[in-house]
């Protein structure tokens, strides 16, 4: 953990407060410490102590950040696949994630510069569903530039899948009841080989280098973002309308929005006011400006909107944070919380917080 | 600790290098003289997105004299700036339905209109066309082509092509794929009237263990399967990826059912350690599991389970349902 006296000073590993002897209290700020997230629920603790190096109070916590799924500890990935299978089983509640990304949700989501963004408050959506049954659980990364073995495998993802594109799960992996509409299963052959290489799309140095303003970095919806969906020959993650049937969907789209998360932390590209930082583009229409409210979660089903608005506002954390229920493009861009209050409450293992 | 300071600076120059790269790579790939020089230039750029070297690029992709390696690295170059533009699109189209060009080719501009249709934004006014194509496709004298165009067709939920797929499983046609894949496409949008062709062939003992399981995948929903499935999950003489198919089959069918089912042939301890781990995992992750751990005689028979089985999926999996049912346990 690290401490602040003030919102913007310094990080610490202990801070010293004098507090007035009146009983009013003084403000101080707790974080995360880069490099050191947890790797189990209420593995760190934050101790109160006195000039007399007496503890008075120990208060255990959690440094919830989004990781590299291929270098998950085993108790992290089996309370993820858990959670997520747990979230399959609720076929009303993964619907959701099926309806608000399908055929007539194409238009409202992709090809446009609202894609980053939407994508960004999907993925808060899904992993504040996970976090209902399973609050230690975040959303795990698959880091296109790297082998991920780890990933591929029957305890995981599924592994080597047989001559039609079926994958394998182990007999305790919680993926093998996977389901959709009722058909069972995960159909996934990649193009590439996951033991020694990457996937075949645009490095992230080269994504990162797309450019220095919102507009030319979108591009990375094309690549990486279309060509790892490409990157799986044969299955449901190739196409718009199927691609949340395969469960390697949120992984890659964790990735997805790292990119943009280290891309907004190389540039300084957190003020949603800037429009370095965000622009709705050329041939924007309603949905792609930065005062916008997203759709599902404003329940507009209003043309140009999608018919209907699966799953009714974004799901709400205990204490009042961002994204609020209904959801702007704005709230999302400063998602780390560079300015007090606009914290979207998620993080990646690679991103610092300055 | 990573010191922050020394992170964003060996980002930025691992950017800036990048670009550097691409910028030497584009003068190299502008100055080459021959082929072999175009393709050395071509193989040590990251990508190529400029109008003039893209125009050249197609020029070479297009033409079926060239070298096929090197139209394939034209392809896989400069695929972002192709999928920008309608023409070129057009020029893929034009590729993949060319029986006598190169194969590999094809297929490869193939799985790129994929990506296209995904996101591009010129590719949209030509998805008519797109469909139009998948649809030849179904006739290709490649089978991974025919293939590959009736999984993007399936996905779309294309009446023709389930309607192809569906008659060649009943012998009134030629199949385009192979069986076990023809259910699974259909699968992408299982209609009441697709079920009595599956279930026929999953009866059928001439079926391999492949398309079996494949059938099981679809028949979930089929109310008029659960006897079938029963029999299946039930069968010592069954392959045990047939049983352990139909066991989550009918967990996501018929979760009563299948509990009932699943309970006894975990406790059985002449049965396969790996059907009894899945039959456990299947019970933890329905929709409602609360009453199964609130089951005092099974979890003390699964306890006992437990501590003899020298399975380790087993062993694992009962450690699982008996940590949830420990949890579920009413206080006090």
């Amino acid at each position: 953990m690290i401490f602040r006296s003030s919102y913007t000073s310094a990080e610490q590993n202990t801070l010293l407060l004098t507090l007035p002897g009146d009983g009013s209290p003084v403000n101080f700020f707790i974080g995360g410490k880069f490099g050191s997230p947890s790797s189990d629920d209420q593995d760190g603790a934050i101790s109160l102590v006195d000039s007399t190096n007496t503890v008075l109070l120990q208060r255990t916590v959690m440094v919830r950040v989004r990781k590299n799924a291929n270098n998950l500890t085993e108790r992290e990935r089996d309370r993820f696949l858990d959670a997520f299978s747990t979230l399959n089983a609720s076929t009303a509640v993964y619907q959701i994630f099926l309806d608000s990304h399908n055929g007539p949700a194409d238009p409202e989501i992709h090809r446009r510069n609202a894609f980053l963004p939407w994508h960004r408050a999907f993925m808060s959506s899904f992993e504040r569903h996970l976090q209902v049954g399973f609050p230690s659980v975040t959303v795990p990364y698959w880091n296109f530039d790297q082998p991920s073995p780890n990933i591929f495998s029957p305890d995981f993802m599924g592994s080597t899948p047989n001559s039609v594109g079926r994958v394998t799960f182990s007999s305790t992996n919680p993926l093998r009841n996977w389901a959709i509409g009722g058909v069972t299963g995960v159909i996934r052959i990649l193009s590439f080989n996951s033991t020694t290489s990457g996937a075949p799309v645009e490095s992230e140095t080269g994504t990162l280098a797309l450019g220095a303003d919102f507009d030319s970095f979108s591009f990375m919806e094309n690549d990486p973002h279309d060509f790892a969906h490409n990157s799986i020959s044969t299955g449901p993650l190739r196409s718009q309308a199927t691609a949340t049937q395969d469960p390697l969907f949120f992984l890659l789209h964790s990735n997805i929005d790292r990119l943009w998360a280290k891309w907004q932390w190389l540039r300084n590209r957190f003020n949603a006011s800037d429009s370095n930082s965000y622009s709705p583009g050329t041939g924007a229409r309603i949905g792609d400006f930065v005062t916008d409210t997203m759709w599902p979660w404003n329940g507009a089903t209003a043309p140009p909107r999608p018919p209907t608005a699966p799953g009714g506002p974004l799901p709400q954390l205990a204490f009042p944070s961002k994204p609020p229920p209904v959801p702007t493009i704005a709230d999302v861009i400063d998602y780390i919380g560079r300015t007090q209050g606009n914290s979207n409450n998620f993080d990646y293992d690679d991103v610092p917080f300055v | 600790m990573i010191d922050k300071d020394e992170y964003i600076k060996r980002t930025q120059e691992q950017v800036t290098a990048h670009e550097k790269a691409i910028e030497n790579g584009l003068s190299k790939l502008r100055s080459t003289q021959n082929s072999t020089e175009y393709k050395a230039a071509l193989q040590a750029i990251p990508s190529v997105k400029e109008v003039e070297d893209v125009r050249k690029g197609m020029q070479l992709l297009t033409n079926k004299q060239e070298d096929t390696e090197v139209r394939l690295l034209v392809l896989r170059k400069a695929r972002s700036a192709i999928g920008r533009n309608t023409e070129y699109i057009r020029d893929c189209f034009l590729i993949v339905q060319d029986t006598d060009d190169q194969v590999e080719l094809r297929r490869a501009i193939l799985s790129v209109l994929g990506a296209f249709s995904f996101g591009s934004r010129e590719f949209v006014p030509l998805r008519p066309e797109y469909m139009t194509l998948l649809r030849s496709l179904l006739d290709d004298p490649d089978a991974l082509i025919q293939e590959r165009a009736a999984e993007e067709l399936a996905k779309e939920k294309d009446e023709y092509v389930q309607r192809r797929l569906l008659d060649g499983l009943a012998g009134r046609e030629q199949p385009i794929v192979p069986t076990a894949k023809a259910i699974q496409l259909l699968g992408y949008d299982i209609h009441a009237e697709h079920y009595p062709v599956v279930r026929k062939i999953l009866e059928d003992p001439r079926s391999d263990e492949t398309t079996k399981v494949e059938a099981i995948h679809v028949l979930g929903n089929d109310a008029q399967s659960r006897d079938l499935l029963t029999a299946l999950m039930t069968d010592k003489q069954q392959p045990i990826e047939v049983r352990m198919t139909s066991a989550t089959a009918m967990k996501t069918s018929n979760p009563d059912y299948f509990t009932h089912l699943a309970k006894s042939i975990v406790l059985d301890e002449q049965e396969e350690p790996d059907l009894r781990a899945v039959c456990l995992n299947a019970m933890m992750h329905q929709s409602d599991p609360s009453a199964l751990y609130a089951d005092d005689d099974f979890v003390q028979k699964l306890t006992k389970v437990r501590s003899l089985t020298t399975s380790d999926a087993l062993k694992q999996q009962s450690t699982g349902f008996l940590t949830k049912a420990m949890r579920h346990k009413p206080k006090g």
